[in-house]
């Protein structure tokens, strides 16, 4: 008998039944496919905003190092003006704006796009000159001349006389206009005239400045703004120094461009105008900070490009790569952390939505069933999934980027789309796998034994390459580190080194568990009763591997990234005391008055004070030693008594020892540990103001105030440095420890003119500052993200048991056992997953902390002068067992009552009727 | 002209060639663990096209695997099936799907495995169409005839859930006739049922066999469903036992009455089941002395019993012996 033919089924009608099936399953699992799609627009919201975070993260922080910077960043554009050396192509002082408004057009691309504008200055070195009359101390004036022109002279405002005006070709006195607080400091009027002394004159040059008018700013407070930068004496006149006494007085004057040509022929060489190149910090982003820097070295080489038609040589310069040095390891050290967390995420969100998906794949695992007895091809199974998951994927991923859209946050569109990918790939692949086994035909005994050996050895390949990537991961990253972030790009295969610690450890404890559950409940069936029994059979047949997986993986990613934000936090309070090195620090000259006045003020509970020596040589032993000379009172070792000793190292005993140290002629001295390796001698002279002293160590001290002051270091008490040297050495640290100290601080620099640094304020600063609150917020973010995961992941396991423990336990109470039998079910179904769980989290998180987090770059994080010790992880870990116990007794309370009303015979008969 | 014994086993057609399913020396063994469970022993059985049968045996008896063999759910360990042409040892999986897609149908005994719950009963008779790839009119055309023939035209939109179990089984039997299979397989299609709405069903059964030609093979443990079938074919031990063939009769006067005769089923390798009554009756135990003549073979109690010989043999000795 023949069989009769029939033509092949085309995939559109299997399209077409995939319809209706589609639509009905998604009305009969309704909440579940809602809980499917919230969590893919979960996963969605987390994978798409992790990259714009770590991209906003990193920018900000480029667009924060370059606005630190500030003037520094400028880049400075220099065009020698007047005499040439012969060598050196110069222009006239009246075409440098000319060149100057030339410039900006022509910048490189990157700079261009980052400029702020451009402002010339052409300013004479200082030239001696006496005025008649003047207030200043021995009359010792020295004026620099600058040019005012274009936008300057519509800052300022006549108070008095009128503006320079220099006819070419004048011989006289060169007209100029100086600052009235200037001319009032230095008993300069209109009408004045500076006379240059005789022998500073050079043939053809003018013998003297005439004073025409005095002027201000319109707004005082344009005086700090790039316009005037250059001109630093303009406003504010500044006092010439000799040993601390007063000796003159330094101011600037203001001339036409004829007047500027003039006096320059008072320098024997050219003078360099300066066209300062200004940026606007908001414009830039990591990769513009790069090429801006790239750019800059090629300018540093080679500024022929900038000149245009203009025959002036001119070069440029800008100390913007070393404002912003400390930039790129920062960078570095906040994307790996970004990365390791993004990765983290993203790997137990992949798993999760698997376990998720299972859920609906089981829920449909009799349909489907029933499709293929009725000859449902593979195709029309996997066609009727494909577009069920398209579409809760869909709404999932828009639902997910709707969110970022409201929240104003960009959406990465590759995130999006693998997110799509894996939320339509998840629900897809299990059900085909799931109904290519059903109805298969079985195989003969030798055929089963070859398909559980290759099963068995497909496993242990996987598991040995998951190791393999780990220990490749592992190894990358103590050869090359996390690396430099220029361009932006992580490294994918280190940043995944976390997860794969944690996957690591997931597939230990997987091996591990059976001979573990096998022991347990080889106990368990000894006890008294039916509750042993049944808890060990039941424990011993539920050991579900992904759940575990994705369990283990969150905990130790949560923990360890908990862990990384304590130590990030720790620091930075560390770090607080490193660069501030009290509560309160007030830098400037200060007097023993204000000192006195500062430590009885409330609430300062200690005040030290410091006179700092820089670049003190000390001769003896073998050679010469430059150091630090700290010369510090009783106070100082008070404060530092009361400092944390990771932030300022140990003090003890410095000042006792300096003070009963001196035994002869020699001043008691002690020296911080570097600079107690260079030396080689006890008895050393040092010398302060030229008078030498000699001085003996007694002893070595780790304390050192590295985080604000450069090193090495020697500590001596002021008073008997003082008595020794006979020089009178002014305090210019004070530093105030207590609650008013902040208060103190800056009654002490309101009085003194010093500079107020309150540690409070640095911390606040450093906390909100783009890179350490970035990576903060990167990690929180993903510690919760990965909670949320975890527990969905546990709830899904627990809810996915849930068939076949009713009817075990529908079976178990025909039997006799009581209702609460269903709580030893749920038990022992996943107090040992979490368990495992939880021990192989916590051992993935402490390795994984341990080799990732001494090569973060946590100390340029964190704002320290070292990387930050690595905290405990036990308080992260006592709330990740908090988190978890809380979701186990909801998930299992919710269980429970959802099977309250379960009929036994019912379940018995024809299983789940759900 | 006598032919010899030989040359008629030789003359002879093979096996079922004219059967539409051919069970030939049927083997299923389940690996459980690590113990073997012999299912199936050697069945033989033959249906013919367009018969209407059951398969009647104790649990255990090895039935229902049958039933899944045929209806491509299973596959044997070894011997011959065959069903509608179609080599059930020797089809890929493609093919198989195909086969259970368009040459056999089936009925389960929970009501609700055999519908989705989530369809309505037309549309629960149309997918398996849609599977098939028949266009929508003829779907829909098809679905109409089948409910109307199963007496449910009205109820073509309800779901299952509000159909009482009769209702049900009657359109899990439209379902499985929706692709014009040529065998329908029922397992217990009344197990759930009263006896009332079995006998609705099997009205229903006897209709798709009737109306729709299909050959309908029934298994159950219940030996009253014999009175409603032609042939019903007993299986003890994983291997058919015996049959009974329904004949109906009508005499002279124009009244009809059904005689139902046993017969014992001798298998291709030539083994036999003796009734137990018969077996006490004429008190047969261990060997039995056969005695051919010329129109029947004979059977009588062995002599020769060895002293350490035991007395109830087991299966296998049985079955050589009665060779």
């Amino acid at each position: 008998m023949r069989p009769r033919r029939r033509r092949r089924p085309s995939p559109l009608s299997a399209l077409a039944s995939s319809g209706l099936l589609m639509r009905r399953r998604l009305r009969r699992d309704l909440l579940l496919a809602v809980c499917y799609a919230a969590l893919l627009g979960f996963v969605t919201f987390v994978a798409a905003a992790t990259p714009a975070l770590i991209r906003t993260t990193l920018d900000e922080g480029a667009q924060e190092a370059v606005a630190d910077a500030g003037y520094d960043a400028d880049l400075l554009v220099s065009v020698p003006t007047g005499l040439s050396d012969g060598v050196t192509r110069t222009v006239e002082p009246v075409v440098v704006d000319q060149v100057a408004d030339g410039i900006v057009p022509r910048l490189p691309p990157a700079l261009q796009a980052s400029q702020d504008g451009a402002t010339a200055t052409v300013l004479t070195p200082t030239i001696d000159v006496a005025v008649d009359g003047a207030t200043s101390p021995d009359n010792a004036i020295d004026i620099q001349v600058g040019m005012a022109t274009g936008t300057r002279l519509d800052d300022i405002v006549l108070t008095e006389g009128r503006l320079p005006s220099n006819p070419e070709s004048a011989t006289g006195p060169v007209e100029v206009m100086i600052g009235s607080e200037a001319a009032s400091a230095a008993g300069i009027e209109v009408g004045s005239v500076l006379e240059v002394p005789a022998g500073e004159q050079l043939k053809g040059g003018p013998t003297s400045f005439v004073v025409t008018g005095l002027a201000d700013l319109v707004d005082e407070a344009q005086a700090s703004t790039r316009q005037w930068i250059d001109l630093p004496t303009l406003w504010t006149p500044v006092e010439r120094l000799r040993s601390g006494r007063i000796v003159g007085l330094g101011v600037t004057v203001l001339t036409d461009p004829e007047g500027e040509r003039r006096a320059e022929q008072l320098i024997d060489d050219s003078v360099d105008a300066v066209v300062r190149v200004g940026f606007d910090p908001e414009s830039f982003s990591e990769a513009r900070l790069y090429e801006v820097l790239d750019e800059i070295e090629a300018l540093t080489v080679n500024s022929s490009s900038l000149a245009g038609d203009s025959t002036a040589q001119i070069s440029a310069r800008s100390s913007l790569a070393n404002a912003v040095s400390g930039y790129p390891a920062a960078a570095a050290g906040a994307l790996a952390q970004l990365t390791t967390a993004a990765e983290g995420v993203g790997g137990v969100g992949a798993v999760t939505l698997f376990l998720t998906a299972r859920l609906l794949v089981l829920r449909r695992e009799r349909d489907v069933a029933w499709e293929r007895a009725r000859g449902a091809s593979l195709l029309s199974v996997a066609l009727t999934s494909f577009v069920e998951s398209l579409l809760l994927a869909a709404v999932g991923v828009a639902a997910g980027a709707a969110l970022l859209l409201a929240l104003g946050a960009s959406s990465d569109l590759m995130s999006l789309a693998v997110v799509l990918l894996v939320g339509v790939a998840a629900p897809v692949l299990q059900t085909v796998i799931g109904a290519s086994a059903v109805w298969r035909a079985p195989r003969g005994k030798v055929a089963q034994a070859g398909r559980d050996a290759r099963r068995r050895a497909r496993r242990l390949v996987a598991e040995a390459l998951v190791v393999v990537v780990t220990v490749a991961a592992g190894a990358a990253l103590f050869s090359r580190g996390f690396g430099r972030s220029a361009g932006g790009t992580p490294d994918l295969l280190i940043g995944a080194l976390p997860l794969l610690v944690a996957l690591t450890a997931s597939l230990l404890i997987l091996r591990l568990q059976l001979p573990a559950v096998r022991f347990l409940a080889a106990l368990a069936r000894r006890s008294k009763g039916a509750a042993g029994i049944v808890a060990a059979s039941q424990a011993e047949a539920s050991r579900p591997a992904l759940p575990l997986m994705a369990l283990t993986v969150a905990f130790a990613l949560a923990i360890g990234g908990a862990t990384l934000v304590q130590t990030i936090d720790a620091g930075e309070v560390d770090a607080s005391w490193q660069r501030v090195g009290a509560d309160a620090r007030v830098d400037g000259s200060i007097t023993d008055d204000e000192i006195a006045s500062a430590r009885a003020a409330d609430g300062v509970t200690a005040a030290g004070a410091a006179a700092s020596l820089p670049g003190t040589p000390l001769e003896g032993g073998s050679g010469t030693t430059i150091a630090t000379v700290l010369a510090i009172d009783p106070g100082y070792c008070d404060v530092l008594s009361r400092l944390p000793r990771s932030a300022h190292g140990t003090a003890a005993d410095l000042c006792g020892k300096l003070a009963s140290g001196g035994s002869d002629d020699a001043v008691p001295v002690m020296a911080d540990e570097v600079l107690a390796e260079r030396l080689t001698a006890e008895t050393l002279e040092l010398s302060v103001e030229d008078q030498v002293v000699p001085i003996r160590i007694v002893g070595t001290t780790s304390a050192g105030p590295n985080g604000y002051d450069k090193g090495p270091f020697l500590f001596v008490d002021r008073t008997a440095l003082a008595e020794a040297s006979g020089v009178n050495l002014t305090v210019d640290t004070l530093l105030l420890m207590g609650d008013g100290a902040d208060a103190a601080g800056e009654a002490t620099a309101g009085s003194s003119g010093s500079t107020l640094t309150s540690r409070t304020a640095w911390l606040a600063d450093q906390r909100t500052s783009a890179l350490p609150s970035g990576v903060v917020g990167g990690f929180v973010t993903s510690v919760g993200a990965l909670l949320v995961l975890g527990m969905i992941a546990l709830a899904t396991a627990t809810i996915a048991g849930g068939q076949a423990r009713s009817r075990t336990l529908s079976l178990l109470r025909t039997l006799g056992l009581p209702r609460r039998t269903g709580w030893l079910l749920v038990a022992v179904e996943t107090v040992p997953l979490l368990v495992a769980s939880l021990l192989g989290g916590i051992a993935a998180s402490i390795v994984a902390v341990l080799l990732i987090a001494p090569r973060l770059g946590l100390g340029a994080l964190t704002g320290g002068t070292g990387d930050p010790p690595i905290a405990s992880t036990l308080p992260a870990t006592i709330a990740a067992i908090g988190a978890a116990v809380i979701v186990l007794l909801v998930t299992t309370v919710a269980e429970r009552i959802a099977y309250r009303r379960e009929r036994l015979s019912e379940t018995l008969r024809v299983g789940d009727p759900r | 002209m006598t032919m010899s014994l030989q040359g008629k086993a030789a003359a002879a057609p093979a096996y079922g060639s004219e059967s539409l399913i051919v069970c030939d020396n049927l083997v299923r063994i389940y690996q459980v663990g690590r113990i073997e469970v012999q299912a199936l022993q050697g069945l033989d059985l033959l249906i013919d096209d367009g018969e209407m049968l059951a398969i009647v045996g104790a649990s255990g008896s090895g039935k229902s695997t049958l039933l899944n063999i045929l209806s491509g759910l299973d596959v044997p360990t070894a011997g011959r099936a065959v069903v509608a042409g179609r080599d059930l040892l020797a089809m890929t999986s493609a093919q198989r799907l195909a086969f259970r897609r368009e040459a056999v149908g089936f009925v389960w005994q929970q009501t609700a495995r055999n519908l989705l719950p989530y369809l309505t009963a037309a549309e629960n008779v149309a997918l398996p169409m849609s599977f098939a790839g028949l266009r929508g009119r003829e779907r829909r055309r098809r679905t109409g005839e089948l409910l109307g023939a199963m007496g449910l035209r009205e109820l073509a939109d309800r779901r299952p859930g509000g159909l009482s179990g009769g209702q049900q089984q009657r359109v899990a039997i439209a379902v499985a006739l929706a692709n014009r299979p040529r065998v329908l397989f029922a397992d217990e299609p009344t197990g759930e049922l009263d006896s009332a709405t079995g006998d609705e069903v099997f009205a229903a059964l006897r209709a798709a066999n009737t109306r729709f030609g299909t050959t309908i093979v029934i298994v159950t443990h219940d030996a009253a469903v014999s009175a409603q079938v032609q042939r019903t074919v007993a299986i003890r031990d994983g291997r058919t036992s015996s049959e009974v063939v329904r004949e109906t009769t009508i005499d002279s006067a124009g009244a009809s009455s059904v005689i139902a005769r046993e017969f014992a089923v001798l298998d291709r390798a030539g083994r036999l089941q003796l009734p137990g009554e018969y077996r006490s009756a004429l008190g047969l135990k261990g060997r039995v002395r056969l005695e051919l003549e010329r129109d029947h073979v004979g059977i009588w109690p062995g002599v020769d019993r060895p002293a350490s010989a035991p007395t109830e043999p087991d299966a296998s000795e049985q079955a050589g012996d009665a060779r």
